[in-house]
């Protein structure tokens, strides 16, 4: 399989890009934004991102810590009272567990995060290299996959689009 | 693509290096209070907790309305934050790097800090996870980490767009290290957007639950004056209320200083101002309501503390409090004051020290005048704590600046997307 790389000036052109090449049965792999744009990502057909399910495991993670481990931590203790109330205090452990949730949330949405970019950039390298610099400036880019012997129809068809560079690699 | 520039480069470089000067003479005033002992400062009994615990809260309010606002405004599709959203976050980041170092301060023997951190038993220091102290830790760092997070992550696009257009050299080398590898694909974005929108939600909890924390310090001893179930809230509202004025402090010379007057305009210190405007009311309300109770309930402790407060040697503070806190944002409901900058620049000058000088009565004046008359004192800081103070808001402000003069003021990439939105519309 060979991958074509095309740079577009305008989000108009690049869905048009996307809708043409799906009319001719050739493969999106992705598009490269220059900022978050919701139209572009949807038609591109990127499944919805792990980090709110990562988030909730997180979180789940995180408050289970900040209650085991004061309970752990005072588990230990001579028998010492601290103005009259019982060593294991879950309430006031609550507290430390509400904020380990928090923690334990945010960790994991960057993990998810860290992960789902490492995973799109892997699947659109290396082609995504060359053009990644006007996709950051501020051009679309697509990248498709087609047969080597429809590489030059493909590369046609991004250009009929009002692609400024295209690229075959 | 957006472009930012340092228009003064000798004027920021000096004033960098003024801030670090005066950060270093109070970094030596703090060794000379390590050599000879806290004695040097103003604290004694009964008031042990003083300007170094009323700076602390100061710069933790500080930190936590820069991060809230941003997420907030994210949140709550509030476009026009792409202006302000990266002085906001990396003011959180400086201000809680400068709040941070006062409990070590505070400390007599500050090589023991990390005896603050609620690590296992080995030590044989028996934590007390019943206390709000321990609970701080456990906050505070939360919030520290999600901060870094935060704004860590919203840089990234931006880190990319600065390696890819940047001029060669060792500046573009570490940006291309700071961007992990981003290249704009959309699912890069997709899960960008999504973890984003993620941290935001839980920096807006964690803002209400970590300064309700710190003000449980106070509101769960039985000191009279801190006493009181509204700490919480009021102390949230508090936080907010400084912090929109400082970031107010730091827009209004930052726009010329960093060449970004197209970007942070008129419209943006309006709708700043009717923030500030909104949590003056709020804050204004709450110290009504203490007012009140501490006259309702009757609790004489209560009631002579509010007595001391209104009346006693600290007077003068509080009464200035009301004034700067209070009286001072009432300009503010005209629409030609909000957008004026030399007026909202003196309307937060006076929030800013309204803020701090609240904290310290807070603290000072209900620890000097507690339930035993033959225990009640006085309270006067030294040059030690004057100069460390001082010492701290340079330490802020040259981080802020150094920090800020190094990445880009303004989102890049949101202000990319507001573009297309506007196109699109």
């Amino acid at each position: 399989m060979r991958r074509v790389a095309a740079v577009f000036q305008t989000r108009e052109a690049v869905l048009g890009a996307i809708d043409a090449a799906r009319t001719r049965g050739l493969m999106i792999v992705t598009a490269l934004l220059p900022a978050y744009d919701a139209a572009v990502i949807d038609a591109v057909g990127v499944p919805p991102a792990w980090c709110g399910r990562v988030a909730l495991i997180g979180g789940i993670a995180g408050s289970a810590a900040g209650l085991l481990f004061p309970a752990w931590a005072v588990a230990q203790w001579p028998r010492v009272i601290v103005g009259g109330k019982p060593l294991l205090s879950w309430p006031t452990f609550l507290v430390i567990a509400f904020e380990l949730m928090l923690l334990g949330a945010a960790l994991g949405a960057v993990a998810a995060f860290l992960a789902g970019a490492w995973r799109g950039r892997r699947a659109a390298r290396p082609l995504s290299d060359l053009v990644r610099s006007s996709a950051s400036d501020a051009s679309f880019a697509l990248l498709i996959e087609c047969p080597p012997d429809r590489a030059r129809e493909a590369a046609e068809l991004m250009d009929s689009q009002g692609a400024v560079t295209c690229r075959v690699g | 693509m957006q472009r930012w520039s340092l228009p003064g480069v000798a004027v920021y470089w000096g004033m960098v290096g003024l801030l670090g000067g005066v950060w270093s003479l109070a970094a030596a005033v703090w060794l000379y209070q390590i050599y000879y002992g806290l004695q040097v400062a103003g604290l004694t009994h009964p008031v042990m907790w003083g300007t170094y615990i009323a700076t602390f809260v100061f710069w933790i309010g500080i930190a936590h309305s820069g991060t809230l606002m941003s997420a907030i405004l994210f949140l709550f599709r509030a476009h026009w934050r792409a202006t302000i959203a990266r002085l906001a976050e990396t003011m959180t980041i400086a201000a809680i790097m400068t709040a941070l170092l006062f409990p070590i301060i505070h400390l007599g023997r500050p090589w023991r800090a990390y005896w603050l951190i609620p690590y296992p038993n080995e030590r044989g220091l028996w934590i007390n996870f019943s206390s709000p102290l321990i609970w701080d830790a456990a906050a505070i760092g939360t919030y520290f980490v999600v901060s870094i997070l935060f704004w860590f992550l919203h840089l990234i696009p931006d880190f990319a767009t600065l390696r890819d257009h940047d001029r060669p050299g060792m500046r573009r080398r570490i940006f291309g290290w700071l961007a992990l590898g981003w290249s704009g694909t959309a699912q890069e974005w997709r899960s960008f957007r999504s973890a984003y929108a993620v941290l935001a939600g839980v920096i807006a909890v964690l803002v209400v639950s970590v300064h309700s924390v710190v003000s449980w310090d106070f509101a769960m001893a039985i000191v009279p004056g801190w006493h009181s179930t509204i700490f919480a809230p009021y102390f949230v509202a508090g936080a907010m209320f400084s912090g929109v004025a400082m970031i107010m402090l730091l827009l209004i010379p930052g726009r010329e200083l960093l060449g970004i007057q197209r970007h942070v305009t008129a419209d943006h210190l309006d709708k700043l101002a009717k923030l500030m405007l909104t949590f003056s009311l709020i804050v204004t309300y709450a110290y009504a309501t203490e007012f009140f109770f501490s006259f309702h309930d009757r609790d004489p402790f209560e009631h002579r503390q509010l007595l001391f407060r209104f009346t006693g040697s600290f007077a003068p503070l509080f009464w200035m409090t009301i004034a700067c806190n209070s009286g001072a944002p009432l300009v503010l409901f005209s629409g030609r004051a909000r957008r004026n900058p030399h007026v909202l620049l003196g309307v937060s000058l006076a929030v800013t020290i309204g803020m701090w000088v609240e904290r310290f009565v807070i603290i000072a004046a209900s620890l000097a005048h507690e339930y035993d008359s033959a225990a009640w004192g006085g309270y006067r800081p030294t040059y030690v704590e004057g100069s460390i103070v001082i010492g701290s808001l340079a330490f802020f402000l040259f981080w802020f600046l150094l920090i800020i003069g190094h990445i880009p003021a303004v989102a890049i990439a949101e202000q990319k997307e507001e573009q297309l939105r506007e196109a699109d519309a």
